[in-house]
């Protein structure tokens, strides 16, 4: 039996004499989602809304002032948080994505229990050191159980790490350092995913995730080069940091291209688009300058377009 | 898919009928390629529409610094580009390159056109009822999914700005109410609308997604909760009216649905009742906090639709609706984390309750 897709089913129902009770059941077989579909929904809403509920009124629960708690009592009911879901984790009766969820909320709850830490012993850490600890002490979690929630979380404290880092202890960083420095984790981030995803017998991630960090990346990329381009007279030694970004966008375009992957086209696109609109402003921030930057905005977008529509057509018939 | 595949699936289709349908195939292969030629993904429809605005706002500060300041001139300006739009999207007269072109023009004319009649309208309702007007007849008059999508949603915001301007907190609930009916009903009642006429049949996809994003918009302005705690104190429970029995209307159709395909404990008719019943006390805690309700409706209609666009967003938007909430509710720190555990607790024991019978079949 051959599986139906909606395009059919939509230009069936156009020019046929289809009657709509026969299109609705058409559409409730093949396209809308069936009873298992449903279940599936259900057996990730009701843990993941139960789970992540629970773990913010936990969370909520350090915040509240709580000075009346002994030290001890702060400590242990913040240990307790972190250990009962990995203790729960254990139980093989629990299908193998319940006991990841249950991890994944283990990993969020380290963070306030080095908060708590923090606040009994007046560490007079700084909030990066908080960020930098709880991604060291949850990465074995994050290598081990290797699930995509699990890597944003891991992924985003990165992220708040270098970027609190910049603003609390290297201050005399230009913003540009930081931004390229994020575009480097997150590319070597999504890099590393797609190419274990590619091979057999390895790991497996879903799309969503290898896309999302993709776009972390490309977003980075272009921030440096257009805060590079803006600022060239003051720092023409940044530059160089638009090299590798440059250099590292033609090779994923090459890799994307031969592996028939638009997304990542487009991304690129809309970067090339937005560093060329940043060059033009940059010459002539005036009447000229903002006339072509106009014209280069549509024709690129347009042109974009075309190209790789063109492509996915092609790579259709492939 | 190549036209292969499609006339397979064609021949299934028509067998599935069991009658003859009555095909007109060339029609059909005509405008099977036309889509072909013309429907990108969804990253590229992500790229023509920020393209579009990134034009626009060259092209406005092009427009000032070149100190043009006549009504008459953004008027004109405006209206070219409209109608330039109009024939750069059919599809008979550029391709996807006038297409494309054609959604940078309308994006760029419309706020053009506005501001030239900024000085003849200078009430902000006027504006919007203008724009309402403008956006409707560029829905009607325009066949792309792109423009059919920027439309809904601008309609949206004019509907809600309009509902707030007449009726103050009270609108923004009928507004979330009438969205949340319309919404429905165009994913409820699909195959009618699409077999109502070919022009609806044609801007249908479009439409859904800025229906979506209408509904989550107006979700959005109940969930600020700050503001509109400056605001005298209403209660929030109006549009609640309309989504707590929408929800549970679709829940019924659905069970309803599966009772003459699955013989499962779910959806024999004695348990549908009390699944109802259960459906509607997860619901009570949401009937003060409309957002969280128009979410989860929209998050239920995009996943019965098997569209996975409109589920992501109202995934992601029922993350940030969830965390504002308990963000911005005036009550202690304990109070919140009380409501949190508890609620918590409660969909864990839904899922306790319902695990084998969720379980894979």
């Amino acid at each position: 039996m051959i599986k139906i897709t909606r395009p059919p089913i939509k230009l069936l129902a156009r020019h046929s004499d289809w009657r709509p009770e026969e299109l609705d059941a058409a559409l409730d077989k093949h396209v809308r989602a069936d009873a298992e579909r449903w279940r599936w929904l259900l057996r990730m809403l009701l843990p993941a809304i139960g789970i992540g509920f629970l773990a913010c009124g936990i969370l909520f629960f350090f915040a509240y002032n709580w000075a009346d708690i002994p030290k001890f009592g702060k400590l242990g009911i913040s240990a307790a948080a972190v250990t009962i879901p990995c203790a729960l984790s254990l139980f093989f009766s629990f299908s193998e994505l319940t006991r990841k969820m249950l991890l994944t909320a283990a990993a969020f709850l380290v963070g306030p229990l080095f908060g708590v830490f923090g606040q009994i012993y007046q560490t007079g850490a700084n909030a990066y050191d908080l960020f930098l600890a709880w991604g060291v002490f949850i990465l074995i979690w994050v290598l081990t159980v290797n699930f995509a929630p699990l890597w944003v979380l891991f992924l985003v404290l990165l992220n708040v790490t270098v970027a609190l880092y910049f603003e609390q202890v290297a201050s005399g960083w230009s913003t540009v350092v930081v931004v390229f420095i994020l575009f480097v984790i997150n590319t070597v981030a999504a890099a590393t995913f797609i190419f274990l995803d590619e091979r057999p017998e390895s790991f497996s991630y879903p799309e969503w995730f290898k896309k999302a960090a993709s776009l972390a990346a490309v977003l980075a990329g272009t921030a440096c080069c257009c805060i590079v381009i803006v600022d060239v007279d003051s720092r023409p030694g940044n530059l160089l940091f638009v090299a590798p970004v440059l250099v590292i966008f033609a090779g994923v375009a090459r890799a994307a291209y031969r592996n028939q992957k638009s997304y990542y086209l487009t991304l690129l696109a809309f970067s090339i688009i937005a560093i060329v609109a940043t060059v033009i402003i940059r010459i002539d921030l005036n009447i000229g300058g903002l006339l072509i930057a106009t014209i280069w905005v549509v024709a690129g977008t347009t042109g974009s377009t075309i190209l790789l529509n063109t492509l996915r057509k092609d790579w259709r018939y492939e | 898919m190549n036209e292969q595949d499609l006339l397979l699936q064609i021949d299934q289709l028509e067998q599935e009928s069991g009658r003859s349908l009555q095909t007109d195939k060339a029609a059909l292969l005509r405008n099977f390629h036309e889509d072909q030629e013309h429907e990108g993904t969804l990253a590229m429809k992500i790229l023509s529409i920020v393209g579009a605005f990134m034009a626009t706002g060259f092209f406005l500060g092009f427009m000032l610094l070149l100190g043009i300041n006549s009504a008459l001139a953004f008027l004109a300006m405006g209206a070219v580009m409209l109608v330039g739009g109009y024939f750069f999207c059919r599809r008979d007269f550029l391709g996807i390159m006038g297409e494309a072109f054609g959604v940078a023009l309308v994006v760029c004319g419309l706020p053009l056109l506005l501001v030239g009649f900024a000085e003849t309208i200078t009430n902000e309702s006027g504006m919007a009822l203008l724009t309402l007007i403008i956006a409707g007849a560029i829905l009607l008059l325009m066949e792309n999914s792109i423009i059919s999508f920027l439309a809904t949603v601008t309609m949206g915001v004019c509907l809600l700005f309009l509902a707030h301007d007449g009726f103050d907190r009270f609108g923004a609930h009928l507004y979330v109410g009438l969205t949340a009916v319309l919404l429905t009903g165009w994913i409820q009642y699909a195959a009618r609308l699409i077999k109502t006429s070919d022009l609806l049949s044609r801007r249908y996809d479009g439409i859904r997604t800025g229906l979506i994003f209408a509904l989550l918009m107006g979700a959005g302005y109940l969930s600020d909760f700050r503001f509109w705690m400056e605001l005298s104190r209403l209660p929030n429970w109006y549009a609640s009216v309309a989504l707590v029995p929408l929800t549970l209307w679709l829940a019924f159709d659905l069970l309803r649905r599966f009772r003459n395909t699955e013989s499962t404990e779910l959806t024999k008719s004695s348990s549908q009742w009390s699944y109802l019943g259960g459906l509607f006390i997860l619901l009570l805690p949401t009937i003060l906090a409309p957002a969280l309700s128009a979410t989860l409706l929209c998050l239920l209609l995009a996943w019965k639709a098997g569209y996975r666009t409109g589920t992501a967003l109202a995934v992601i938007a029922l993350i940030y609706f969830i965390s504002r909430y308990y963000y911005d509710l005036n009550l202690s720190l304990l109070i919140k984390s009380i409501i949190l555990s508890a609620s918590g607790s409660l969909f864990l024991m839904a899922w306790a309750l319902l695990r084998k019978k969720i379980a894979v079949q």
